[in-house]
């Protein structure tokens, strides 16, 4: 009976739904960061996996079903762009200037610290494109040879961290610029940290949400160039 | 009938962007090249903003429930998050630091940069 239940893919397919759903629930009631849907259903999915002793290749038969829709997902980033064209028609050169200079920063700054820290070039790969947005790191980092598994968890972290930290680096370094407290917000901290930007105002917000897009095109092409 | 023509022209467009992908010189994610084409098609009028409105506000406001499968792949790598947690965790903030840093002051100077500009003119 019990393969029955966990060897077809509607058991990843539920479990991920129920989840996801659960986690969302919790962060709309608590209205906290650290309460991410994204990080709730993970870390009961992988606590009842580990509890029932359910192997991880029975939970991706309809984990991969979910995993389909990565690309769909990017794809409709391009949707998310073209609404807000008008607002980046007004700012287009600093939304430029910003991305592109926080993708080399961020790609630099991880080159160096793996290398310091003496990872493997598989754990470097997979921290490399952990600031932006999920898809497009999932993209890269298989492209470049990582786990996407660490990637996805990195990117979480930073997300979390940045949606946290955010007013405290605002001030820290004295960014008065709304445009580019948006801009830094979205390329450092991708769709988490967008979700604090859009707290602090709409403006920033959007702004935010398309820094994400743009950091992420730019670090794949960087990706591209370079690596 | 408009969602799942929206679905299925999403669908195309990322097997397109995969299969462009793969006969490129140079390695660049598929699902990217998808984004591109889905531009080109609302920037050139062939697709309105609002015939794609319904699966749009579904995907983005469930984005995060597609990377829920992606992410418990992570009880596969348990024994090189254990080993590696402590470089994980302070390369990630140190980048974040720096990432916001660098993001916030080129925006700043492009801004200050444009401004003197219009002055001169």
């Amino acid at each position: 009976m019990r393969a029955v239940i966990t060897e077809t893919p509607l058991f990843g397919l539920t479990i991920t739904i129920l989840a996801y759903c659960f986690g969302l629930y919790l962060s709309r009631r608590t209205r906290k960061a650290v309460f991410n849907p994204l990080l709730i259903a993970e870390i009961i999915i992988i606590a009842v996996l580990l509890a029932f002793h359910i192997p991880f290749s029975a939970y991706s038969k309809g984990g991969e079903i979910i995993n389909m829709f990565l690309g769909p997902v990017t794809a409709m980033l391009a949707w998310s762009i073209y609404r807000e064209r008008k607002l980046v028609g007004k700012h287009i050169m600093p939304i430029i200037a910003g991305t592109v200079a926080g993708s080399v920063a961020s790609i630099v700054t991880i080159l160096l610290l793996s290398r310091l820290f003496h990872l493997s070039p598989e754990l470097g790969a997979s921290l490399l494109p952990k600031s932006v947005t999920t898809p497009i790191a999932i993209a890269i980092s298989e492209t470049l040879g990582g786990t996407r598994a660490i990637t996805v968890t990195s990117l979480l972290f930073t997300g979390v961290m940045g949606n946290i930290l955010a007013p405290f680096m605002i001030s820290l370094f004295h960014v008065r610029s709304r445009v580019a407290q948006g801009v830094a917000i979205g390329t450092a901290s991708h769709v988490v940290g967008t979700s604090k930007a859009l707290e602090m105002g709409e403006d920033i917000g959007a702004i935010s949400g398309i820094a994400l897009s743009f950091s992420g095109i730019s670090t794949a092409i960087i990706a591209m160039l370079f690596l | 009938m408009r969602i799942l023509l929206q679905l299925s022209l999403l669908f195309l467009l990322t097997i397109i962007g995969n299969a462009v992908s793969s006969v490129l010189p140079f390695t660049f994610p598929g699902t990217l090249i998808a984004l591109f084409l889905l531009l080109v098609l609302l920037a050139s009028g062939i697709i309105r903003e609002e015939q794609l409105s319904e699966s749009a506000s579904f995907f983005s406001r469930y984005m995060a429930l597609f990377f829920v499968p992606a992410g418990v792949e992570i009880i596969e790598s348990l024994e090189l998050l254990r080993s590696s947690w402590l470089s994980i965790v302070l390369i990630s903030l140190i980048s974040l630091f720096v990432t916001f840093l660098v993001a916030a002051k080129a925006v700043e100077i492009t801004e200050r940069l444009m401004m003197g500009k219009e002055r001169e003119e």
